[in-house]
């Protein structure tokens, strides 16, 4: 049965969500990004909208991958994206000054999601930023009780998305072909 | 060229659009609100004086154009006009002022004692205004 999922993926203005959509889904994504004036943004362009592209899976069923704009102002929307999704992906940039504020900031924003426990964290930049270390990311998700797998990633990678995503539809049981062949 | 608007800095755009959208305002007291913003979101000049209210509206402006400009593209309806909102209190109509290459865009709200008729072409006019403010190199 053809079924859909609908995935988030969320996080820093910069972190690359647009960047990690069009690496998976192709030319085919829809962009609303829109020329950026403001100067704390080092960024010829931001997404005032959001992004959607689509992966299909071998069992038939569709990812419907959505990236919400990063930047604050636009923070009406995280709401009206995330109804329906199943599964969100926060990407930090830890070149930026305070990457687990900002974590935290989404993570609080999409807590109904978060919730559910499907979300996986992706951190960027870390080979010039090694700091925090993806085990500060883990003390600090541990402090607020949430157990998210935290990777490095470089989202201009398709394998880096791709692997995400894997894990992702792991923790939410939609891999079950896999699973099947164990009885 | 649209870049003559891009060499204008944001006060001196502001201060040359205060006075048409004010005179929007005044033709036509149905008119709630108007404002120029980016199509970033930020506003660049407005009518009304509720200044969190504007910040505000321009972030879904600018939401709601690029939204409906992927439409345009994804339908391959060609080039994008305007896009209004009809609700049971009031209207919003939503342009892109011409020769800006998107940048900026028109926004003005009315209750719904405005046509939209009126309305329509109230706004496309104010727009084709703007745009040769926005263009215009002295
Ligand atoms: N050097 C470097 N660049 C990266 C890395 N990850 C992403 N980028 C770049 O960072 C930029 C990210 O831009 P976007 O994809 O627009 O970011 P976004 O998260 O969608 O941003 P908003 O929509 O504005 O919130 C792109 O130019 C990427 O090529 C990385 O690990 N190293
Ligand atoms: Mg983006």
């Amino acid at each position: 049965m053809a079924e859909e999922h609908k995935i988030i993926f969320t996080g820093s203005v910069g972190a690359g969500k647009t960047t990690a959509i069009a690496a998976v889904a192709g030319k085919n994504m829809v962009r609303t990004e829109a020329v950026n004036t403001d100067t704390r943004v080092a960024k010829a362009t931001t997404t005032v909208g959001f992004d959607y592209g689509e992966i299909g899976l071998p069992d038939g069923s569709v990812l419907r991958l959505y990236g919400t704009p990063g930047q604050r102002r636009f923070a009406f929307l995280w709401r009206i994206l995330a109804r329906g999704a199943l599964g969100l992906v926060v990407l930090v940039d830890n070149s930026r000054p305070d990457p687990l504020g900002d974590l935290a900031m989404y993570l609080e924003n999409f807590a109904d999601l978060v919730k559910t426990g499907a979300v996986v964290v992706g951190v960027g930049r870390t080979e010039t930023h090694p700091e925090p270390s993806l085990d500060a990311y883990y003390r600090f998700l541990e402090s607020r009780q949430l157990m998210l797998p935290v990777f490095a990633v470089d989202v201009r990678e398709q394998e880096h998305v791709l692997m995400m995503l894997d894990v992702l539809l792991n923790m939410l049981e939609l891999a079950g072909d896999e699973e099947a062949h164990h009885g | 060229m649209a870049e003559g608007s891009m060499r204008l800095s944001r006060e001196a755009m502001a201060q040359r659009f205060t006075s048409p959208l004010q005179a929007l305002q005044r033709e036509h007291p149905s008119v709630i609100a108007a404002q120029v913003c980016t199509s970033d979101g930020f506003v660049v000049s407005q009518a009304h004086s509720n200044e969190e209210a504007g910040r505000r509206l321009a972030a879904m402006v600018s939401s709601l154009h690029a939204v409906g400009a992927a439409m345009v593209e994804e339908l391959a309806l060609g080039d994008y006009g305007h896009l209004s909102v009809e609700a049971s209190l009031g209207k919003c109509m939503l342009f892109a002022v011409p020769g800006t290459n998107g940048s900026l865009l028109l926004a003005a709200i009315a209750d719904d004692s405005m046509l939209w008729g009126q309305f329509l072409t109230a706004c496309r006019t104010l727009s084709d205004t703007l745009g040769v403010l926005a263009t215009r190199s002295e």
